[in-house]
């Protein structure tokens, strides 16, 4: 069953009302009734503490419980042999349980699974987890009914199909009040390009001292540590603003959620770490800096605000730059309209169903033919093959290599039954430190003398010399060094801060919504609603070029600065967007262009060459994905990156944990070794297979970048410039910060550092 | 003498070529321990000791240790593997000589040495840290860590000093020291010499990367 209702409808509970009255009819038989999951640890917090009023109230005889990895272990340990009724908990905490051999018994007795923010389990690896745990579930207690609850999904068949098994309802709960959304208004110049929304401080800290309590959602961690520190240089009212992310100390974030709930704050700046359902106080205004990037994404983060179902969510956003101006006019329009995004609904990951498979195995013996049974009933793997269940079993068995000599190493056993069991009971708490599907860049404990600060990505620390600053917590620090694996920091003397840039995170601009900003741009009527700058760079735009539209792929080529610019608007994202620059570059190579790089956003992409292309037609032609494409993926280094995250959800090496040492040897495998040795030597390795499946989907968003290029390729207006165009000036702006070439090619950034070596140490390179 | 991008060093007047740390069978010796590595690596090490092999066309060959992961890597080499190595070694004089991982492991039919001199200077596994004979040795996985323009890059490295020469390892799967671990503190000084290992080429190092 969905529940499907507006945030503030009360949907967490009308969730918990089937387990509320079944309990109360057979009372509690001290095993397991309900299963509480959620994506966020915090929300099964907080949804413990607000079950907590109603139990109370109606005077049920139960006991509900969190279970997350910040659980104690004490607490787990006595969770295991006497579980409460009511147990809330997260998709890794549940594929622990599960992988305990006391499992089966454990949830023999669950009548409720009740999954909240589902839509949030539709597009990633955690959903594929959750989706193989809930499968294993039907196993184990087949009577268990499952509920899922979202404010934010478009397409419900799907989704029903996704969590039922069997048919299953829906239940609908009409939104009474529309949000009222407008746009920071300010008087100074938008900004061609950039995120740090610097043209409108003055009125974002007008907008918070006009609200009670309100929560400033940005994009990147950056973001909020800039925001968060000019705000508090405007602070003259004395606010209480506070900062919250995914990469402050947990006791911090626990205190700001603290202060937030009973009131003690004015104003939280906050990155998606606090994006979903948490039912805080009393919000009364959500302000969103910097695209929304989807319609669900902002409507889910509108939703912080007022929960009381008669009145109006209300929120700002501040577009900080104009691309973005035209993205928020765009998702407001939406929004009225009811206009969601559509989930994106993906193939379940090989590497979840390693982890998955192993666990199984942890928990008992199994047959291969009803593991398989079980496994397509889970959506995201509902056309795998059994060819290809085999092969993930075989390489959770030895690694499932062509070339394989020592079965009596090998992970399973083959009984004589037919059943499957794990070799050595050992190798299960290995497999239970690995659990999981997020593997993010290795984290460094930042310090202050004795008192830990939160943790930082080691890719940012290894960039940074003694005496470099940044903003972190929202103070500026000076870096000192690396002691005992800590990242020692002195507060630092005010100042311009290096900020931190942390990678990923940045999600592609939904299709839904892209459709949208160009129907706006295409539709002069509209414009009265901008403001008139933003008016003027679109006439100007369409005085010197053309303007982009929903039926035409519009290219624009002109000088700059000695190099030919090839702008395409496809508005297909940042990843199809990436992709297709890799890919025209090696195109544009061979047809002797002379490319040397390209920029994007996630409207336009911008390649530029020494020699301008004569027809752009056969450029774009969609056979670019066939060919090149092919020739590109065997070796982009994007593959070598998702090969590191597969390496470990798949336990082929073993998850880093924070805080462990690594010796003077190295013991761990450097899996960028791995994938060039398995690439040469067994290219069609599943692990492989693996990688190159995720890519299609994601990173690489090939599926996107084709449609883009099929619908347009008979459309493309192509105008030849002679100088640069008012929407492409954000790209060419773009190009001094962030060259995509160095970040993404390895390669090419070390034939760069050969080089710079070979001058700094005037030698010739030596043979 | 001639440092080659694989990590091997080539001695033109004697017409040797000197590898180090081969660790063959590096990835199968964690399968016991149920983590199954590409088993790969012994294939992949040959394929480059030939091709470093094809590049000089040397008389001798001194392996310089730890050629074998532990001592029962030849024993779980893919006969193929065997072969390779086998055609290898009696193409060419090849002197063994021993590391710590495979102590007094030769495959049957060859000896080792402790410590082999040819031409005044001395091969050994380790280095000896003290006396001004000119030493070659290995052991140690040089890598040393580069910045420029904001990123970052990792290299395996030949490290040189006046009588010292450390060789990086020539196995696929083995890792690095950082040379300014304190292992390597002999180094640590403004004349230490760094050869970083390209794709293509061995480059020169800045000087001063090498301190504590």
């Amino acid at each position: 069953m969905i529940v499907f209702a507006p945030t503030g409808a009360g949907k967490t509970l009308a969730g918990f009302l089937p387990s509320f009255l079944d309990i109360a009819d057979r009372g509690s038989d001290g095993t397991l009734h309900t299963l509480y999951i959620s994506p966020l640890k915090a929300l099964a917090v907080d949804v413990h503490r607000n079950i907590a009023a109603p139990i109370e109230a109606l005077d049920l005889p139960v006991t509900f419980e969190t279970r997350t990895g910040d659980t104690p272990s004490s607490r787990r340990q006595r969770q295991k042999t006497k579980p409460p009724d009511f147990l809330m908990t997260t998709p890794e905490s549940l594929a622990l349980l599960l992988s305990y051999e006391d499992a089966s018994a454990y949830f023999a007795g669950l009548r409720y699974i009740v999954i909240d923010e589902l839509h949030a389990f539709f597009d990633n690896k955690r959903g594929d987890l959750l989706a193989l745990g809930l499968a294993r579930l039907a196993t184990l207690a087949p009577a268990a009914v499952r509920v899922g609850l979202s404010a934010t999904i478009d397409k419900l068949d799907a989704a029903r199909s996704w969590l039922c098994r069997d048919g299953g309802q829906i239940v609908t709960v009409p939104q009474a009040v529309p949000p009222q959304i407008d746009i920071l208004q300010t008087d100074n110049r938008i900004p061609w390009s950039g995120h740090m929304a610097r043209h409108a401080l003055p009125e974002l800290y007008a907008a918070i001292s006009d609200a009670r309590m309100s929560v400033v959602f940005v994009n990147t961690r950056a973001q909020a540590e800039f925001i968060f520190q000019q705000l508090w240089q405007l602070n003259d009212r004395n606010l209480r603003i506070a900062v919250h992310h995914g990469s402050l100390e947990r006791e911090l974030r626990r205190k700001v959620e603290a202060r937030m709930a009973a009131g003690g704050l004015d104003c939280v700046v906050a990155t998606s770490s606090l994006d979903l359902g948490l039912d805080w106080a009393d919000v009364d205004l959500v302000i969103q800096v910097g695209a929304p990037k989807g319609v669900s994404r902002l409507l889910q983060r509108v939703g912080r605000a007022n929960h009381r179902l008669d009145e109006p969510s209300r929120a700002i956003l501040l577009p900080t730059n104009r691309f973005e101006y035209l993205e928020c006019v765009a998702a407001q329009a939406e929004i009225a309209d009811h206009n969601l995004d559509g989930a994106a609904f993906r193939q379940g990951g090989y590497d979840v169903l390693a982890q998955h498979l192993f666990g199984v195995a942890c928990s008992g013996p199994f047959f291969a033919d009803a593991l398989f049974a079980e496994i397509v009933t889970a959506a995201p793997y509902a056309d795998m093959t059994r060819a290809q269940f085999d092969e993930i079993l075989a390489f959770v068995t030895n690694g499932g290599y062509a070339l394989q000599a020592y079965p009596q190493y090998n992970r399973l056993a083959t009984l004589k039954d037919g059943s499957i069991v794990l070799r050595e009971a050992r190798m299960a708490r290995q497999y239970r430190m690995n659990i999981g599907t997020i593997v993010e860049s290795p984290m460094m404990k930042v310090k202050l003398r004795n008192r830990t600060l939160g943790s930082i990505e080691e890719n940012f620390v290894v960039n940074l010399s003694p005496g470099d600053t940044f903003l972190f917590g929202g103070q500026v620090l000076t870096f000192e060094g690396i002691t005992n694996a800590a990242v020692m920091v002195s507060r630092g003397k005010g100042g311009e801060a290096q900020i931190p840039s942390y990678g990923g995170g940045r999600l592609p601009l939904s299709s839904n919504l892209s459709t949208a900003v160009r129907r706006l741009i295409g539709s002069r009527s509209d414009w009265q609603e901008l403001p008139e700058q933003i008016s003027d760079w679109l006439r100007l735009h369409d005085d010197r070029s053309t303007l982009p539209d929903n039926t035409t792929l519009l290219v624009e080529i002109f000088p700059h600065r000695g190099r030919y610019h090839t702008v395409i608007y496809s508005f297909a994202g940042r990843n199809a967007n990436q992709t297709l620059g890799f890919l025209l570059l090696r195109r544009m190579k061979r047809k002797g262009l002379r490319p040397l790089g390209f920029s994007m956003t996630d409207y336009a992409l911008s390649v530029w060459s020494l020699t301008p292309p004569e027809d752009v037609g056969p450029l774009l032609d969609p056979d670019i994905m066939v060919d090149d494409f092919e020739e590109w993926l065997q070796d982009t280094p994007l593959l070598k990156r998702l090969f590191r995250d597969a390496a470990i959800i798949s336990g082929l090496v073993e998850r880093r944990h924070p805080g462990q040492v690594k010796t003077g040897r190295q013991i761990l495998f450097s899996s960028d070794l791995i994938y060039d040795v398995l690439r040469r030597h067994e290219p069609d390795h599943i692990l492989l297979q693996a990688v190159r499946r995720d890519a299609m989907q994601g990173l690489i968003d090939a599926g996107r970048l084709a449609d883009t290029l099929h619908q347009l390729h008979g459309n493309i207006v192509c105008r030849r410039l002679d100088m640069i165009s008012p929407m492409a000036v954000p790209l060419i702006l773009q190009i001094t910060r962030e060259n995509i070439i160095r970040s993404d090619e390895d390669d090419d950034l070390l034939h760069d550092l050969e080089e710079e070596v070979i001058r700094a140490a005037n030698v010739e390179s030596i043979h | 003498m001639d440092l080659h991008p694989s990590g091997a060093l080539y001695w033109r007047e004697q017409a040797a070529l000197v590898v180090g740390d081969l660790h063959f069978e590096k990835a199968s010796s964690y399968h016991r321990s149920g983590q199954f590595l590409p088993p790969y690596d012994t294939a992949e090490t040959l394929r480059r000791l030939a091709e470093a092999l094809t590049c000089f066309a040397p008389q001798r060959l001194i392996l310089l240790g730890d050629v074998f992961h532990d001592g029962a890597a030849w024993e779980r080499m893919a006969q193929a593997d065997r072969d390779r190595l086998s055609r290898i070694v009696d193409a060419v004089e090849t002197i063994w000589v021993e590391g710590n991982h495979d102590a007094h492991f030769v495959p049957p039919g060859q000896t080792s040495h402790a410590v082999y001199r040819l031409g005044g200077i001395t091969f050994r596994h380790i280095m000896e840290e003290a006396g001004d004979v000119p030493e070659i040795s290995a052991h140690y996985h040089p890598a040393a860590v580069i910045r420029h323009r904001g990123a970052r890059l990792r290299r395996a490295c030949f490290v040189c000093t006046q009588h010292r020469l450390l060789l990086p390892a020539f196995g696929a799967f083995t890792g690095g020291l950082d040379v300014c671990d304190a292992a390597l503190a002999a180094f640590h000084g403004r004349e230490t010499q760094l050869y970083l290992l390209g794709s293509k080429a061995v480059f020169a190092a800045p000087q001063g990367l090498a301190a504590g």
